[in-house]
């Protein structure tokens, strides 16, 4: 009974920001009406096909190439690569976005060498998609493989198989629903682009539903548009996390121990190093122009704003983790015990709509916020912000432990209740001493994967505070590029330190 | 122990990030504002002109600013109703000395034509009129522009277009489509673009050439002077009704127009005063160099109205 309340007092937190704005929408007298015609409009016509289209080709080229970068990460035991390759997490989108015209652009290092072709439009959204999606999906390929049964590993040798066979036989078929999995998720994610569209789309034709979204409440300000073009996002964004939700492997053990220096004869090396040149020739080309633009700025360049900026990022990014996790633990607390006690259906009703409805989108949870804290004090808007990135991060953290949970409340469960041991010496001799690890890396990764996040703070923190994204994203309006490249710098700086430190990804 | 600002009144100045940041003209004038009034100007920023509207309308007029500056003048219609009247004393006693009008309750700050600048290094060949401009062969793929819908210099070559090809806009648009490399956010970020050599020609104003003349002594970036003529951007400001101190908010508005504001707003804003009286007091050579278009091109009052603005924003999107 208990378990179902806590589960529904999560659904009524992760929905609270779509009934903001279906209230507004639907009953506020002072607001017009739900209109159905913004939907046929050319531009979010346009908007909607150009969103699917770049976050369907992203989802299948991420999955291919983070496949091989994996297998060739995973045969070749480098731990360093796989632990720099979390640092792109944090990267705001803003960065990348630049970092592809610095390399890609008419006067960028390869651009240069092709004059006539441009990266404005589809291909430099994918471009700069890719360079998040291919570490992203390689981190999940490679935790899936550490789920493969040494046995299968030594099949290979054993029956002497070629590679092609290998691969067709048998690792496809082990890692299908990680491919699922991550084909959806970075669906999902490039689906919420915003920033990348702006930068690198080229124009109105190469937009995305969240670009109109915000243009429509900062500039336009159609808030009728807005809404209606939120709640019609959060549909379509929530059918795709269904999907999502629908391949995780919430079920699977993937705690085997990781097998390491397994020789696998590599398939070909090239194609893995050339899809890390990319990855690196864009970071690299953010700290050469970074590094240059130090030298020539080094007085002017506002030390003082910037550390400001980076204490607010990474205050906003602890909390929002924090608060995730406590999120995450309850509901895969209350869903295991559902399924213990035999509700197996209302658990995976629960957990799968709170999937849904975390999916979202941050501009949509943002948005519901900012309307309902409208006229109240501005600190609300701040508190409001760790929620709001919690919710968006509860899709990527509760894969991350539920596994863990569950076998360690299942294996638990019934000598607990046996020896009628208190809650508090539960949580101090059984679960801390199980999670402590996993807790520790999960909560790292949550503040890696919101530090750099712009949407969320870009509406609900201005103009009280400023996050580094913020301040990158101010300078760059101020034609204070260079400013803006050496805060992009010392950030990416500062994120792989924090990131080499505690092994994030790695351990991940 | 109480700080020597908390006992002075605020003035809190909504207003573009572009022109109140670090070392700008809006910081330069909020200190000699604060000097001689002894007060705080506490400015709120957005990220650009049209942001101005959208966060007024936002607030619903409910907001904590005293009173706007840098809203341009295709945007006045819609913001009138938050702006508090000008008694007609002080409209007299202001304009007498401006070369721009008042128009209803905004005062007129400063203003710039809206051009391409060129990149000389890259195109050699500068089009005179706008229809060459729009057919030459050798601007294929050069010219960045800004997102109408999110920038008003954006809205100001829409605005520019419609008045020298009328009814046959459409067509023109698709011309420069062709020509077009990409259409970013708004002019700080594509101006960034720009310079970094991504294209040969970009969406401006005219004294940016001043500006490249003077601080980087280059006549490398020149700016095109059509001869159909080039659209004046007059940047505004005006005293909001919700305003709690508006005597305060009205001596910033004079002081703006006064002739030291306007020297620190030419020179770092890098747009034209509005009063000549400052033009002495200017130090800029390039500033005061800068070159008057032959003509200036009307636009109708039909397409300033939301109606007008929405028709034309969704021609370009047909288009584009």
């Amino acid at each position: 009974m208990i378990s179902i309340l806590c589960l529904l007092l999560l659904s009524a937190f992760f929905s609270f920001p779509i009934f903001v704005i279906s209230q507004k929408l639907f009953l506020d007298p002072n607001h017009s009406h739900f209109d159905f015609k913004f939907l046929l409009q050319p531009d979010f016509k346009s908007a909607l096909c150009f969103t699917f289209l770049q976050s369907i080709l992203s989802g299948f080229l991420s999955v291919l190439f983070g496949f091989i970068l994996a297998l060739y990460l995973f045969d070749s035991n480098k731990s360093r690569i796989v632990n720099l390759l979390g640092s792109v997490f944090s990267i705001p989108s803003i960065v990348a976005g630049f970092g592809v015209v610095l390399l890609f652009g008419r006067s960028g290092w390869l651009g240069q060498i092709f004059p006539h072709a441009s990266v404005y439009g589809l291909t430099g959204v994918l471009v700069a998609n890719l360079f998040f999606a291919i570490p992203f999906s390689t981190a999940v390929f490679l935790q899936s493989f550490s789920g493969l049964p040494l046995s299968v590993l030594r099949v290979k040798q054993i029956l002497n198989l070629s590679d092609k066979v290998f691969l067709k036989s048998v690792l496809l078929p082990y890692c299908k629903q990680s491919c699922l999995l991550i084909f959806f998720q970075t669906v999902l994610i490039t689906a919420q682009n915003f920033t990348l569209a702006i930068i690198l789309g080229g124009g109105p034709s190469s937009s995305t539903i969240e670009t109109l979204i915000y243009q429509n409440i900062f500039f336009s300000y159609d808030l009728q548009k807005a809404l209606t073009f939120a709640l019609f996002q959060s549909l379509i964004f929530g059918g795709v996390g269904f999907l999502v939700f629908k391949s995780l492997p919430l079920g699977s053990n993937l705690q085997n121990t990781q097998p390491k220096n397994f020789l696998m004869t590599p398939i070909n090396r090239i194609f893995p190093i050339l899809i890390l040149t990319f990855l690196g020739l864009i970071v690299a080309a953010i700290f050469v122009e970074g590094i240059s633009s130090l030298v020539s700025e080094f007085r002017s360049f506002p030390f003082a704003d910037f550390l400001l900026a980076l204490r607010y990022s990474f205050l906003f990014a602890f909390f929002g983790s924090f608060i995730c996790h406590i999120v995450v633990y309850v509901a895969a607390f209350c869903g295991v015990l559902l399924q213990i006690y035999g509700h197996q259906k209302f658990s995976k009703g629960f957990l799968s709509l709170l999937f849904v409805l975390a999916t979202s989108s941050p501009v949509v949870s943002s948005l519901g916020y900012l309307l309902w804290l409208q006229n109240k004090i501005p600190i609300w808007k701040l508190v409001a912000i760790p929620f709001v990135q919690a919710v968006g991060l509860f899709a990527f953290i509760l894969p991350f432990h539920f596994v863990v949970i569950k076998q360690t409340v299942e294996q638990n469960f019934k000598l607990i209740s046996i020896m009628n041991i208190s809650i508090f010496d539960q949580i101090k001799s059984v679960y801390i001493p199980a999670f402590k690890h996993s807790l520790k890396q999960g909560f790292l990764l949550g503040i890696i994967m919101v530090v750099g996040q712009f949407t969320v703070t870009a509406i609900l923190a201005k103009p009280q505070v400023e996050t580094v994204t913020g301040l990158i994203y101010r300078l760059m309006g101020q034609y204070q590029h260079t400013h803006a490249a050496i805060a992009a710098m010392l950030f990416l700086l500062i994120v792989c330190i924090v990131v080499s430190t505690f092994k994030v990804t790695q351990n991940a | 122990m109480v700080s020597p600002a908390a006992n002075k009144p605020t003035l809190r100045v909504l207003t573009y990030s572009g022109f109140a940041g670090k070392h700008s003209a809006g910081e330069a004038a909020k200190e000699l504002f604060e000097k001689t009034r002894q007060c705080v100007v506490d400015f709120r920023l957005v990220e650009n002109s049209l942001a101005i509207l959208a966060d007024l309308k936002l607030s619903q007029g409910k907001g904590d600013s005293d009173l706007i500056l840098g809203l341009d003048g295709y945007n006045l219609v819609d913001a009138m109703a938050y702006t508090e009247g000008l008694a007609p004393a002080e409209i007299k006693s202001i304009s007498a000395n401006l070369s721009e009008k008042i128009h209803g309750n905004f005062l007129p700050v400063d203003y710039s034509y809206l051009t391409f600048i060129v990149d000389t290094q890259k195109i050699k060949k500068i089009p005179g009129t706008w229809r060459e401009f729009l057919l030459a062969k050798n601007l294929r793929k050069q010219l960045i522009l800004q997102d109408p819908r999110s920038s008003s210099p954006g809205l100001g070559l829409l605005l520019s277009l419609q008045s020298v090809f009328k009814q046959d806009l459409p067509l023109q648009l698709a011309k420069l489509k062709e020509q077009t490399l990409t259409v970013g956010k708004g002019w700080s970020e594509t101006y960034g673009l720009f310079t970094r050599g991504e294209s040969g020609m970009v969406w401006s104003y005219t004294t940016s050439e001043s500006y490249h003349r003077e601080r980087e002594n280059s006549k490398r970036y020149k700016a095109i002077y059509f001869e159909e003529g080039l659209l004046k951007q007059v940047e505004y400001a005006a005293v909001l009704k919700q305003a709690k101190n508006k005597t305060l908010a009205l001596g910033f508005l004079k002081f703006l127009v006064s002739p030291p504001a306007q020297k620190l707003i030419a020179e770092k804003n890098w747009m034209l005063p509005v009063n000549p009286d400052a033009r002495p007091l200017i130090t800029t050579k390039a500033l005061l160099e800068q070159m008057e278009p032959a003509t200036i091109l009307k636009v109708s009052d039909e397409n300033l109205t939301q109606l007008g603005k929405s028709k034309l924003v969704e021609a370009w999107l047909k288009i584009f």
